[in-house]
Parts: C-alpha cells; sequence; structure tokens
C-alpha cells in the first residue's frame, strides 16, 4: 500500500519576485500551482496510492478567489479516493474553505480539537489538529492521542518544528516529542524546503509543491510513502513541479571571456540536467576576482543571452531572471586619472551628515514602495549597507564621467 | 621618465622613421608638414607605453601583427633602455634583442601612471585647448568643473546633469510618470483587476440554483413529449399503411387474369434478343474485310522498288563521315595556306633582329633553349642591380670620409667646454630650498605685521602706561591668590549689602507702623451698648404704631409716620455700626503698639550687624589692594583685574608672535644671502640680480649654456667616434661590388655564346636577339601545326573520291564531272527513297494477312448465332420467331406482377412498424382519414410549444454550466496577481537602481567638493603665475570667489584688483588659463611622482606671437620638471621658440636649447 504526503501548495498563488518580461512565454508561468497540483494528482492514480495527505497550507489565507477551490474540487473528484486535509497557518481563515463544498472523499480535521479518521478498508489512523487562527504559537502536537495499537498511526501537523527561520514560530514543537508519541509517521507541513526530521519514525517536511520564488530551488513536489503491514518501508520525494527556479553561481576568477562563456554553458547544462526538461527560470550570480569586472557590469543582459543561447543550443527552455554581479576588479595600482576622484569620493562617506542624509533619503524612498515591495527590496537600512553599496555604485560614477551621452 | 628614442618601425604609413629626442635638451620641438605623419607620432608614443590598443587605426599600410614601435626611455635616476613594443594579445614588449619582457618592464618607468592619465592629463592638443577654453565659460569657471577639467575630468557638469536625469527617469521629483510610479500603478491596477476577476462563492451557488431548475424543468417537457410523438406515430403510420393495404387487393386481382400460356425459361427474352444480334452483326463484319482486301491488295501492286541500291546501301552509307571532313577540309585549306605564308613573313623579320644569316626553316628548326635565353635575361637584369649597389657603396664610403673629416675638423677646432655639474648642484641645492625671495617677503610682511598688532595691543591695554617689557616684568598676584581674595571681597561685599538692605527694611517698617499708630489713635469715643439698645428701642416703638395703624384701621399710615420710623431704624444702624468700628480700630492700635515694640528691638541688632558686616568688607578691600601692590598697577575691582590679566595675556602671545616671526625673518634672511652667495661663487663674474628668483633664473641659462656646450662636444667626439667605426665596412661593401661585377662579366660570356652570339655582345644587342627568338619561338609550334593539318585536309579529299567511283561504278553510273561530296549526297538521298518503297510494302503484306484470319472468324461467329435460335424455339415449342416473341411477353407481364406484390408486401412491412398486416387492417379501420388529420395538426402545435419549451430550458442549463465551467476554469484573478507580483518586482527594482544612482551622485557631488578643497589651493597659485605669464602681466592672478548664484566660481584678476568672470574673458585669453591650468595640474602630477612626457599637438594656433612666446616660455619652464614635446606645422612656431633662445640670449643661454626636429614623412 502506498500513500501521498505533500503540503503547502499555495494553489494559485503567484510567484514573487518574477519581473513580468516580454521575451518569457505567457505559458511559462501561468497556473504554476494548478498545473503542478494536477501532476501531483496524476502521480496519485500512476501510483496508486491509497489516500493522500495534505499537511496544511492548500489555499493563501487572503486569496478569496473562488475558482481556486473549484478547481481543487474537481481534482479532488478526478482523484477518487480519500484525501485528508489540514489547514495551516495560511488557510486558517481561508474564506474559500468555509463556502466549498468538497466531494465526500475530502475529509478535512477539525480546527477545535485534534480529530481521528480511520481509512477505510485499512489499518490506518490519521490524527491531526487544522490551525484555528493564523498564529498558533503553542505545541498542537501536545494534544494528539497515544498511538492506536495494531494500526499505522500518521499524524499530520502544520508546524515551524524547531526552526521558525525569519518568521514567528508557528505550533513549534520537537522531533524528539513527536517520536514520543508512537507513530509511524509525521506527515509535517509549513517548511517549504524538503526535510527529513527523523526516519525511526519518519518526520518529513515534503516541501512544497512548486517553487514561487527564485530562493525556492531545486525539485520540489511531495512524497510517495510505501507502507507494509503498517510499516513503512520507503519515503521517496517525487517532483511535480512544472516550472524549476535555479541558481547559477559561478566564480569567474581569472576566467577572460571565452572560459566565462564555457562555465557559463555548462552550469546551464547542469541545471537542465536536474530539472528534467523542465522549463527553467535561473538567478545568475558572478563571484570572484577578475581583470573583465568592468566589462560585464554592462554586459548583464548579455550573460543572459549567453545563458538562453545555451539552453537552446541543449533545445531546452531556461530564462535568466536576474543576473547578479557580485565581481571585483582585481586589485592593482591606481592608474588611472579618476583615481584621485575616486579617493575623493571614498573619503567623502566620513561625513556623517552625509550618511545620515543619505540612509533617510532611502527610508523615504521605502516608504514610496507598496508594502509587499518593501521587505525584499535591497535598500541599505544601515551605515554598513550604505558604505557598501555607495563602494559598488563609483561603477555608476564612473561610467558617467567617462561618457555621459550614454544613457 | 622621459623619451629619448621612438622609431617608427611599422607603423600607420610610417616604415624606419626615427625621432630622437636627446637627454640634455629640455623641451623638443618636432617640426613636420601636415600628413607628415605628427598625429601618427603622437599616437605611437602611447601605444608604445602603454600598449597597443584591441583595435588600431594604424594597420592600414603594415598588417596588423607586423606593427612594430622602437622606443628608448630614461629613468628619473639616469637609467636607460630600449623597448620594441609589438601588436598582439601578449607578449608584447620585447627588448632590442627582440626577447620577450615582461609587462611590468616599464613599471620603473612609468611609475603608477595609466594609459588614461597619460592621454588625458599628459596629452593637448589645439582642438582639446580650445574646448576647454570654451567648457570654462559654460561653466562660468565653477570652480570644481575648472580644477577638474584642467586634471583630465571635463565631463564633470554633464556627468552630473546624466546622473540626474538618470534617476529622475527613476523616480523624478513627483512630477510626470516615472518607473517607480508607474510600476506602482501598474501593481495597483492589477490588484484592483484581480479583485474584479476573483469569483465569490456566492456567485457559485447561484450558477448550481440555475442549473438544477433549468434541468428539472427539462425532464418534464421530455415526459410530455414522448407522450405525444406516440401518438403522431400511430396516426401517421395509419396513414402510410392505407394506400398499401389498397395497391395490394388490385395487384391480386390483376395476376388472376394471366392464365393459359406456355411456359418460358426464365432468360429466354435475353437470349432470343442476343441470337438475333450476334446473327446481324457476324454478316456485315464478313462484308466490310471483303472490301478492305480488295483495296490494299491494289496498293501494293503499285508501288516502284529500287534493288541496286539496297545492294550498295552499306558502301553508301559509309561515304556519310568522310564526306562531311572532306566538306571541312575544302573550305579550311586556303586559309590555313595562307597562314603559313604569314608565318614565313615574320620568322624572316625575326631573323633579322637576330642578326644572324639563317634560313627561315633553319631558324624555326635552331631556336636556342628557353632556358639559355632565361639565363642571358636574368644576367642582364642583375647587371642593373649590382651597378646600383656599385654606386651606392662608392658614395656611401665617399660621403663617410668627407663626414669622418669634418667631424675630425669640427673637433679639432672645438675647445673642451667647462663642466657644468657644480653649477647645476648649486641650483638644484639652492632651487631646493625653496621660494625664498617670497619667502623673505613673506617673512617680513608678518613681521611688520606681528609688530603692529603688537604695539597696538600694548598701547590699548588699560591700567598700563609702561612698555612692553615692563609689562613682561611686572609681577602679578598667582591666579589662585586672585581667586581666594577676589572670592572673599566678594562675600564681604555681599554679607554688608545685606545687613544694609536688612536694617533699611526694619526702618522703614518702624515708619510704617509709625503711621498706623497715629491713624488709629485720631479715633472717636465708642458708643455704648445701652446707647445702641436706646436707639434700637425708640425705632421699635415708631414700628408698633405703624403695625397697630394699619391692624386697627385696615388703612395705610400716614406718610410721616414711615419717615419717621425710617429715620429712627437708620440711626440706629449707624449707632451700631460705629459701635464695631471703634471697637476694630482700638484692636488694631493694641497691636501696633507691640509691633512698634518689637521693631526697635530688631532695629537695635541690625544696627549691630551692619557695623560688624562694614568692619569685614573694608579688611577683605585691604587685602585686595596689598594683594596687587607689587604689580604696577592701581587694584580694581576683581572682574576689572581680571579682564586686564587677560589683555595682559593677550598682549604677551602678541609679543612671542612677534618675536617668533623676527626669528623666521632672520632664518630666511641668512637663507637667501647664502644662497646667493652660493650661487655668486659658481656664476661667472658680471652675473647679478636683485632677486634670488631672477639670480636662479640666470644661472638656469648660463648652466643651460654650459650643459649644451658640454653635449655639443660630446656629439662631435661621438659623431667621429661614429664615422670612424663605419669607415671600414663601407669599404669592404664597396669592394664586394666590384667583385660582383667582375663575376657577372664572366656570367655574360658564356651565356650570350649559347645563343651564338659574342661574348662582347652588348645588352642592347642581346635584348633585341632574345627578342628575335622570342617572336619565331612563339611563332614555330604555331606554324608546324599548320603543316600537318593542310596534309591531312587534302588526304580527306582523295579518300572521298575513291570511295564515290567504287560505288557508282558498282551502280553502274558512268564517272562524271560531279564533285565527290555531291555525288555522295546524291546517292545517300537514292538510298533513302529505296529503303522507303521497301519498307511500305512490307507493311501493306502484314495488313492483307490479318483481314483474311478476321474474315474466317466472322463467319463462324454467323453460324453459331443461327444454330442458337433453333434450340430456343424447340424449347419454348414453337416454329416461328413472331410466336417465340409473343411468348416471351406474356411471362413477362406475370413476373411484374409478382414482383409488385412482393415489392408491397414489404413496403407493409416497413411501414407498419413490425405489426403484421391483419393487425394493421384492424388499426387502420378504428379511424377515419380526415379524423387522423385533425388530430396530427393538434399534437403537432403541442409538440411545437414544448419545443421552445425545451430550448429556452436547455438555453438556460447551457448558460450556467457555461457559468460554472468558467468558474472551474477560473484562473484569471491568479493572472492578475502573477501580473501584480511583476508590477512589485518591477517597483522594487526601479526602486534599487535609484538608490544606487542617487548614492552615485550625492557622493560623487561631495568627493568633488573634497577634491576641488583639497586642490584648489597650490593649483590655484601655480596656475595664477602661469596665467599672469601667459597674458604678459594683463592678469596677475586666479583667486576663487562666490558668484551670485552661490557658486564657487574662477576669477582672474587685473594687477590693479579689478576681477574678470570668464564670459569677459577673450576666447584666446579663456585658451590660455586653460594651458595654465593644465600646466599646473601636470605640475600637481609631477609632485606626487607621476613623471610622463608632456606631449602637445599644435598647440598655439590660436595665440598671437607674444602670448605664443610666453607659452613656449612656459612650456620651457615645465619642461625643468617633466619632458616636454611639441609637435607643429608652423613655421613661425619654430621661429618663436628661437626668438625666446635670442631673448634669453641677454643672459647666457645655450643656442639649441630647443631640439628642433623635422620629420621626413
Amino acid at each position: 500500500m502506498k500513500f501521498l504526503h505533500c503540503a503547502d501548495i499555495h494553489l494559485d498563488s503567484p510567484l514573487t519576485g518574477l519581473r513580468a518580461r516580454a521575451d518569457l512565454p505567457p505559458g511559462i508561468t501561468r497556473h504554476c500551482t494548478r498545473r503542478a497540483l494536477a501532476a501531483m494528482i496524476d502521480l496519485a492514480l500512476a501510483e496508486d496510492v491509497a489516500f493522500v495527505v495534505i499537511a496544511g497550507d492548500l489555499y493563501d489565507g487572503d486569496w478569496k478567489d473562488f475558482s481556486t477551490g473549484l478547481f481543487f474540487a474537481e481534482q479532488m473528484r478526478r482523484l477518487g479516493r480519500p484525501c485528508y486535509l489540514l489547514r495551516g497557518n495560511h488557510d486558517a481563515r481561508s474564506i474559500i474553505t468555509s463556502k466549498l463544498r468538497l466531494p465526500d472523499n475530502v475529509r478535512e480535521f477539525s480546527s477545535r480539537t485534534c480529530e481521528t479518521f480511520s481509512v477505510p478498508g485499512l489499518p490506518v489512523v490519521l490524527h491531526g489538529h487544522s490551525f484555528p487562527n493564523r498564529a498558533v504559537p503553542e505545541d498542537l502536537s501536545a494534544t494528539y492521542p497515544a498511538a492506536r495499537p495494531g494500526h499505522l498511526n500518521i499524524g499530520v501537523l502544520h508546524t515551524s518544528a524547531e526552526d521558525p527561520g525569519e518568521h514567528e514560530p508557528y505550533a513549534p514543537c520537537s522531533p524528539a516529542a513527536l517520536a514520543l508519541k508512537g507513530y509511524g509517521y509525521w506527515a509535517l507541513g509549513h517548511i517549504h524546503k524538503r526535510r527529513e526530521l527523523s526516519r525511526r519514525p519518519w518526520i518529513v517536511f515534503p516541501g512544497n509543491l512548486q517553487g514561487r520564488h527564485p530562493n525556492e530551488t531545486g525539485a520540489k513536489g511531495c512524497s510517495i510513502v510505501t507502507v507494509e503491514d503498517t510499516e513503512i518501508v520507503d519515503v521517496t520525494h517525487r517532483a511535480v513541479d512544472v516550472l524549476r527556479w535555479a541558481a547559477l553561481e559561478i566564480d569567474v576568477t581569472g576566467a577572460d571571456e571565452p572560459t566565462l562563456i564555457a562555465r557559463l554553458a555548462d552550469h546551464v547544462a547542469a541545471a537542465l540536467a536536474d530539472a528534467e526538461g523542465r522549463p527553467i527560470l535561473a538567478r545568475l550570480t558572478l563571484t570572484g576576482r577578475t581583470d573583465l569586472h568592468d566589462l560585464w557590469r554592462t554586459q548583464a543582459d548579455r550573460l543572459a543571452a549567453e545563458c538562453r543561447n545555451a539552453a537552446i543550443a541543449a533545445d531546452a527552455d531556461l530564462w535568466v531572471d536576474s543576473v547578479r554581479l557580485r565581481t571585483e576588479p582585481v586589485a592593482r595600482p591606481m592608474t588611472g586619472r579618476l583615481d584621485e576622484l575616486h579617493a575623493a569620493y571614498t573619503s567623502s562617506l566620513e561625513d556623517p551628515a552625509l550618511i545620515a542624509g543619505l540612509l533617510e533619503h532611502l527610508a523615504a524612498l521605502r516608504q514610496k514602495l507598496p508594502g509587499p515591495a518593501r521587505e525584499g527590496a535591497d535598500l541599505p537600512q544601515t551605515e554598513a549597507q550604505l558604505r557598501t553599496l555607495a563602494a559598488q555604485a563609483w561603477s555608476i560614477a564612473a561610467d558617467a564621467l567617462a561618457d555621459p551621452e550614454q544613457p | 621618465m622621459r623619451l629619448l628614442r621612438l622609431s617608427l618601425l611599422r607603423y600607420g604609413h610610417l616604415t624606419d622613421q626615427v625621432l630622437d629626442f636627446p637627454a640634455g635638451a629640455a623641451l623638443h620641438l618636432v617640426h613636420g608638414a601636415n600628413e607628415a605623419g605628427k598625429s601618427t607620432a603622437l599616437a605611437a608614443i602611447a601605444d608604445a607605453l602603454f600598449g597597443f590598443p584591441h583595435q588600431t587605426a594604424f594597420d592600414f599600410l603594415h598588417p596588423s601583427q607586423n606593427l612594430r614601435i622602437g622606443f628608448t626611455l630614461q629613468s628619473p635616476d639616469g637609467a636607460q633602455a630600449a623597448f620594441i613594443r609589438r601588436k598582439g594579445r601578449a607578449n608584447t614588449l620585447r627588448n632590442d634583442a627582440d626577447e620577450i619582457l615582461p609587462d611590468d618592464s616599464l613599471r620603473r618607468f612609468l611609475g603608477t601612471a595609466g594609459r588614461d592619465v597619460f592621454e588625458q592629463s599628459f596629452g593637448l592638443d589645439g582642438a582639446r585647448l580650445r574646448a576647454g577654453g570654451q567648457e570654462l565659460l559654460r561653466s562660468g569657471g565653477q570652480a570644481g568643473e575648472s580644477f577638474l577639467a584642467s586634471t583630465g575630468l571635463p565631463n564633470l557638469r554633464l556627468a552630473m546633469a546624466a546622473l540626474d536625469e538618470r534617476a529622475k527617469s527613476l523616480v523624478g521629483d513627483g512630477r510626470g510618470k516615472r518607473r517607480l510610479s508607474e510600476a506602482v500603478e501598474a501593481w495597483r491596477a492589477a490588484q484592483r483587476a484581480s479583485d474584479e476577476a476573483a469569483i465569490a462563492p456566492r456567485a457559485w451557488a447561484e450558477a448550481e440554483a440555475a442549473l438544477a431548475s433549468a434541468e428539472s424543468g427539462l425532464a418534464a417537457t421530455q415526459q410530455q413529449s414522448r407522450a405525444l410523438a406516440e401518438e403522431d406515430s400511430r396516426l401517421h403510420r395509419i396513414r402510410r399503411v392505407k394506400p398499401i393495404l389498397v395497391d395490394i387487393d388490385d395487384t391480386r386481382a390483376l395476376l388472376a387474369g394471366l392464365t393459359g400460356s406456355p411456359p418460358v425459361p426464365p432468360d429466354a427474352g435475353p437470349r432470343h434478343q442476343a441470337g438475333l444480334a450476334a446473327a446481324r452483326e457476324a454478316a456485315a463484319d464478313v462484308k466490310r474485310m471483303q472490301e478492305e482486301h480488295m483495296r490494299l491488295s491494289a496498293r501494293l501492286a503499285a508501288l516502284t522498288r529500287d534493288p541496286p541500291a539496297i545492294s550498295v546501301q552499306d558502301l553508301i552509307d559509309a561515304l556519310a563521315q568522310p564526306r562531311a571532313v572532306a566538306v571541312q577540309a575544302a573550305a579550311d585549306l586556303p586559309r590555313v595556306l595562307a597562314d603559313i605564308v604569314d608565318h614565313r613573313a615574320r620568322t624572316e623579320a625575326a631573323i633579322e633582329a637576330i642578326g644572324q644569316d639563317l634560313g627561315v626553316e633553319e631558324a624555326r628548326d635552331t631556336l636556342p633553349q628557353a632556358a639559355a635565353r632565361s639565363a642571358v635575361q636574368h644576367l642582364i637584369t642583375k647587371r642593373e642591380g649590382l651597378l646600383v649597389a656599385r654606386d651606392r657603396t662608392r658614395a656611401a664610403l665617399d660621403a663617410a670620409v668627407r663626414r669622418r673629416d669634418a667631424a675630425r675638423a669640427a673637433l679639432e677646432a672645438a675647445q673642451a667646454p667647462m663642466p657644468p655639474a657644480r653649477l647645476r648642484r648649486t641650483i638644484d641645492a639652492v632651487r631646493s630650498l625653496g621660494p625664498l625671495d617670497a619667502e623673505r617677503d613673506r617673512a617680513r610682511r608678518a613681521m611688520a605685521l606681528a609688530s603692529q598688532r603688537c604695539a597696538a595691543a600694548l598701547a590699548a591695554l588699560p591700567l598700563w602706561s609702561g612698555d612692553l617689557a615692563g609689562l613682561v616684568a611686572c609681577a602679578l598676584p598667582l591666579p589662585s591668590a586672585c581667586a581666594d581674595s577676589a572670592a572673599f571681597l566678594e562675600s564681604a561685599q555681599a554679607a554688608l549689602a545685606q545687613a544694609r538692605q536688612a536694617a533699611a527694611g526694619l526702618r522703614a517698617e518702624a515708619a510704617a507702623v509709625d503711621r498706623d499708630l497715629a491713624r488709629l489713635a485720631a479715633g472717636q469715643t465708642v458708643p455704648t451698648a445701652e446707647a445702641v439698645a436706646a436707639q434700637r428701642s425708640l425705632r421699635d416703638r415708631v414700628w408698633r404704631e405703624i403695625r397697630r395703624a394699619i391692624e386697627g384701621t385696615g388703612e395705610r399710615p400716614a406718610p410721616a409716620m414711615a419717615d419717621g420710623f425710617e429715620a429712627e431704624r437708620d440711626a440706629a444702624d449707624r449707632l451700631a455700626d460705629r459701635r464695631a468700628d471703634e471697637a476694630q480700630r482700638v484692636a488694631e492700635y493694641l497691636a501696633a503698639t507691640a509691633r512698634r515694640a518689637a521693631l526697635d528691638l530688631e532695629l537695635a541688632a541690625a544696627g549691630a550687624a551692619l557695623a560688624q558686616a562694614e568692619q569685614a568688607e573694608a579688611a577683605a578691600m585691604a587685602g585686595w589692594v596689598a594683594l596687587w601692590a607689587g604689580a604696577a598697577v592701581p587694584a580694581r575691582p576683581p572682574a576689572v583685574m581680571a579682564e586686564w590679566r587677560r589683555a595682559r595675556a593677550d598682549v604677551l602671545v602678541l609679543a612671542d608672535a612677534e618675536q617668533a616671526a623676527r626669528s623666521v625673518l632672520a632664518d630666511v634672511e641668512a637663507s637667501w644671502t647664502r644662497a646667493v652667495a652660493d650661487l655668486g661663487g659658481v656664476l661667472p663674474p658680471g652675473v647679478a640680480a636683485d632677486t634670488l628668483a631672477a639670480l636662479l633664473m640666470r644661472a638656469d641659462v648660463v648652466c643651460a649654456e654650459m650643459e649644451a656646450a658640454c653635449q655639443a662636444y660630446q656629439d662631435r667626439v661621438q659623431a667621429l667616434a661614429k664615422e670612424d667605426r663605419l669607415l671600414p665596412e663601407l669599404r669592404r661593401d664597396a669592394e664586394a661590388a666590384e667583385a660582383g661585377i667582375a663575376a657577372w662579366g664572366q656570367a655574360w660570356a658564356q651565356a650570350v655564346g649559347r645563343l651564338g652570339l659574342p661574348g662582347g655582345a652588348t645588352t642592347d644587342a642581346v635584348e633585341a636577339a632574345l627578342q628575335g627568338w622570342a617572336r619565331i619561338a612563339e611563332i614555330a609550334p604555331v606554324w608546324r601545326k599548320d603543316e600537318c593539318r593542310v596534309a591531312d585536309m587534302r588526304a580527306s579529299l582523295a579518300s572521298l573520291t575513291a570511295a564515290v567511283e567504287q560505288v557508282q561504278h558498282m551502280l553502274g553510273e558512268p564517272a562524271g564531272d560531279e564533285a565527290a561530296s555531291v555525288a555522295a549526297a546524291r546517292l545517300a538521298r537514292r538510298l533513302a527513297q529505296a529503303r522507303a518503297a521497301e519498307a511500305e510494302a512490307e507493311g501493306l503484306g502484314r495488313s492483307l494477312a490479318g483481314l483474311e484470319r478476321d474474315m474466317a472468324v466472322a463467319s463462324e461467329r454467323l453460324a453459331t448465332a443461327e444454330a442458337d435460335l433453333a434450340v430456343l424455339r424447340d424449347v419454348v415449342g414453337v416454329d416461328s420467331d413472331a410466336a417465340l416473341t409473343r411468348a416471351i411477353e406474356i411471362a413477362a407481364q406475370r413476373g411484374v406482377l409478382d414482383g409488385r406484390l412482393a415489392v408491397l408486401g414489404h413496403a407493409l412491412l416497413a411501414q407498419g412498424d413490425g405489426l403484421t398486416e391483419a393487425e394493421l387492417r384492424a388499426e387502420a379501420g378504428g379511424i377515419g382519414p380526415d379524423e387522423a388529420v385533425a388530430r396530427l395538426d393538434d399534437i403537432k402545435l403541442a409538440r411545437q410549444e414544448l419545443d421552445g419549451r425545451r430550448e429556452t430550458l436547455s438555453e438556460q442549463r447551457s448558460q450556467a454550466l457555461a457559468r460554472m465551467q468558467a468558474m472551474q476554469q477560473g484562473g484569471l484573478a491568479a493572472a492578475k496577481a502573477q501580473e501584480a507580483e511583476g508590477a512589485l518586482a518591477a517597483a522594487r527594482e526601479a526602486a534599487e537602481e535609484y538608490a544606487r544612482v542617487h548614492v552615485a551622485r550625492t557622493v560623487l557631488r561631495a568627493g568633488i567638493e573634497r577634491f576641488r578643497e583639497a586642490q584648489q589651493g597650490p593649483l590655484l597659485r601655480a596656475a595664477g603665475a602661469h596665467f599672469a605669464m601667459l597674458t604678459g602681466g594683463r592678469y596677475g592672478r586666479l583667486v576663487v570667489d562666490e558668484d551670485g548664484s552661490g557658486r564657487m566660481v574662477l576669477l582672474a584678476v587685473r594687477p590693479d584688483g579689478g576681477v574678470c568672470p570668464m564670459g569677459s574673458l577673450s576666447e584666446g585669453t579663456r585658451d590660455q588659463l586653460f594651458l595654465a591650468l593644465r600646466v599646473a595640474a601636470i605640475q600637481g602630477y609631477v609632485a606626487r611622482g607621476q613623471v610622463l612626457p608632456f606631449v602637445a599637438d599644435d598647440l598655439l594656433v590660436q595665440f598671437d606671437d607674444v602670448r605664443a612666446r610666453a607659452a613656449i616660455g612656459l612650456l620651457a619652464e615645465l619642461a625643468r620638471t617633466t619632458q616636454v614635446i611639441l609637435f607643429t606645422h608652423h613655421e613661425h612656431v619654430v621661429d618663436l621658440a628661437r626668438g625666446v633662445a635670442a631673448f634669453t640670449r641677454l643672459g647666457s643661454v645655450v643656442p639649441d636649447m630647443f631640439h628642433v626636429k623635422h620629420s621626413q614623412g
């Protein structure tokens, strides 16, 4: 017998941090989460799983398009076998869930208490407690019942476990405490990167179903769990994402132009091999010291085009979402006519009033951004950050001095 | 670093061009005409020092990979090295032995300077000078711009404007749409669109309800429609089967009438018809073939045939190919014979040129070998080169001998000059002391100013009438003692003031109490209680009278009674009030009396305290005065004395400053005097000046003269040595050239002998013979070929004639005058006609045989058909074809009726919906035709109504389904949300880019300000002096001041103090100002260790002669610290340079101060 464990589908939520681009076919980025869910249902049918477990965050809480729920219901009808659904922090208060009439094969865990479901015809029970609110600071697993003897006990829980990351903890718990429950499998959700906290018993975050941000790189999907006689014998991660995010980080130290192009092609080829035919959105980052620092500084578009060419040569789809140049010029004695002005430029940063004025100006600029854009905006907020930016910005000043006519 | 030699080995249009820049010359003037290569040489200097750029414009003559520049450099420490720079990706730097050098081999010469510094700061041409002057005008002389432009950063204003514009395009100033605001607006629009596209749960519920309603309505409609359809079907069946039943009855009746005819086989009709047709067709065929046989037989008999021609047809065919060759030979033969005549004539002409007695065929057949002719031709060519080499070596040797003699004579005529090293060391040592003239003047002014300030401060010092020495010597009390005494005095004075204030307060209060006592003592007698009661009794009595009057009579009392009551009442009240007032007065009097007694006691105590405070204050004052008694100044209050002490300290500080200035002046004076003495000790007598700077300038001139003289003497020595070294080699070259000519003579004799010419034949004669032989060599092969062709053509003609005669003989034809080719053609035509007749006869024979076979077949078919007809008549039992035809027709009618009956049975089965004939007859009998039609109309109307209703319901259901499907499909809101995310990303990106640009422009602006502040002072002073020099003193200096807009701008100051902004300077003067700034900037670079040659190209085109001369002087001044190379194509600039030298003749300038070089382009 097999069952499928997934979480953090965030159905119909957009890809964040992705700027609209003319060269990117709309079909690549449209309905990614829907297509990933459909692929997951295809996988469930192909693997003939006995049931499916969704461990929270099916929707985004503030998402109110009812068609999202209808699509989910349609997929559940297509699944045609039991699905056990838990609400997480993102869909605790979802208005879709409260109004949607789901097919009979979908069972939703209560948000008032820990609820136990028996899988018809199988010696399997599932225990779960949906999030009653967006914020759950207490350990919900403490209220889960003891394991039912003679059954495979599956705990379904949405939790940040012991690692809240950059956010507040959600239903924090410890793997040791979960292990003490005596369950055979803990189906967790909330962490978007796949993790296996334990294999005895199995405590698994399957990760989210579809990467939605440049930082959510690598294969995304669900876990196929194989059971024999109420014992877990195998847990396999299966990718169902339809669009892959990749981070191409290339050290260009000592590389001349042909070498860099060759390295680009190698990294692109590796990313394409990992993606197994899926289209890729890549973030390209160049690091290291190079004589070509000044050259590449103005040729981000060309670098992106080289990556795209390498993908086209491999008959695959890859687009570069953004190019980040973290290179530094090779240290050498000052020889240019701008050197003395550069020294004055640098020394002017010793003026506290200048620093304060710039920080104040940039803070006002941050306030001009819409709220959702402020968090990820790379705008200096400290003096150290400002100094780093100013050092990078010298190249802009130098370019303008060299050729003021250029745009 | 100095550039000593530039060798343009292969560069641009130049090859092996060398420019020398001798180390002894301060200023180098390179003169060349337009397109001589000045600009090329300028570019070559940069390429040589810093390497070729990736793409060069100087590879149009020499291939890129062959470009070479040689150059020799001298480092500041005097070391020299020669290099070669080539174009390439790597290993471009070589030494003069062409060994690869590392790229940093030039570091010791170039220091940290880069190509852009060299090109932007150490290079200047007329166009950039003018552009610099115009930029000064555009910027209004804004200080930062001016100084930065002078250092090679001319784009500052444009750069800042570009950055501002870029920042504005991203965020802007709130006006207009910018990238950030556009992205934010796009985000808002996408958010709104997403909200609008989102599907609400209520919409889904409504769609579900609509679908259910439509589906239930459709089900009911379907049921009604089914019932009507059943009835409609039954009525239509009745109407369909009734006519069929009638037809069945009619057919059965007709069959009953066809009885008694003989039986006929089923295929009798077709067999009868086929037999008749076959008999007719076979008879017609036999007749037609007989007629065709007769026609072909007649045509065969009429044919004309030629058997003799056929018998010799192979021979006639064999004539065709030789006939074509013979025809062509007959046509070509005259022309080839004419060509042979021409060959002979041309050969005879060539034999005349050769000059030998030869027949034409002999000449053709004895043609010398091509190798022999080529060898002679080669020797002729080689002879020219050998003669040129001999002449060149002879000329070089003669010239070298002349140069050697001249160099020796020049060296012998010259005297060894005095070495200038000591004078140079002294000049350098004195110059290293700095501008002592200015320092001495400055020290004198500082000394005068300090003295003036000190004297003024002393005169203004209060309480002091003595001199400065007395002031310095006067013994002041210690500040701590002063502070203690002052504090004590101030405390005593404060206590005294307090005691005085207390006593005065008590006295004032006592006086006030005395005044109160006097007022209180002046009161009246106090009314007794009895007096008050008596008065109140009177009042009450009057009131009772009034009351009685009112109560007894009920009338109003008389007015007199009321007046009396009021008078008594008021009197009683006044008496009571006065009693109370007096009682209060008496009480106050008693209190004041007590207070006055107490005040007397306090006044006594205050008087004692005051006396004590006065004694203490007097004692403190005495102590204060005693403290200042030894200071020779009268003691004043502590505050005044503290101020005097500070003023004295200020005077002493000024005195110290005066003393320091005096000391500095003494040091500077001593240095100045020593420097003058040092210079005087090494200068020739008579060289003197008022100032050290003038003396230094004259010393420089003298030293330069001595250095130039030494250099000239050394040049002469080196020139003689060089010529002595060259002479032996030149002699060897001349001898080698002569030997080459002798060897050539021997080879010549042998070579011309192989042509049959004498060994002494001249080259002209040999060349003529060579041309003759060459012509014969061209003619001979053609001539031989033509002769072969004539023989071949004649043989072809003879062969054809013989063959034709043989054929004619076999045919029996007589041989006539007819040409062989014509006769061959005629025979070919005859053979063709004979072959055609034979072919036609053969075809006619084959056709006749075929016709005879077909006629036999047709006769057989006719017999067979007639036999078949006889068999059929026997079967039917008739004896004629007419009877047979009648029997067949009756059998056919019966078969038609049987078939119709079967068709009607099938139709009844098909139209009766599976019912039997009996059931159908029973059903049809239950209703009349008209009744059925009426009922069908009703059913039709009812079904139409149901159809309309079903359409409506179906539409409703489709709409509901479509709506639900669209909702399930959905996703538009998500797509819009994705668009919103894209807009957010764009906004974030715009903000981040703006942050970079804004930080760049803000910090750059601050950096420029710092740069200006740091560089302005020294640069301004130096540039001011240069500008004064360039303008001949019309402008004295430069200043930076604030203009009306608050900008710091550069101003020129005239000697009379008037200031001139940039706009008031002429265009040429602005050019000179820019040159002054640039020279000052270069001096700054040099001071910071970046010593490169300053290379100027046609810099003085726009200068008048006076200022051009001054500019040359300025460049000569600059050349003291760094090498200066001036390119020009103007002769007058050269003259002006010499003019400056003439000017310096007043001193003792070396005449060849300027190394004038004429490049040869």
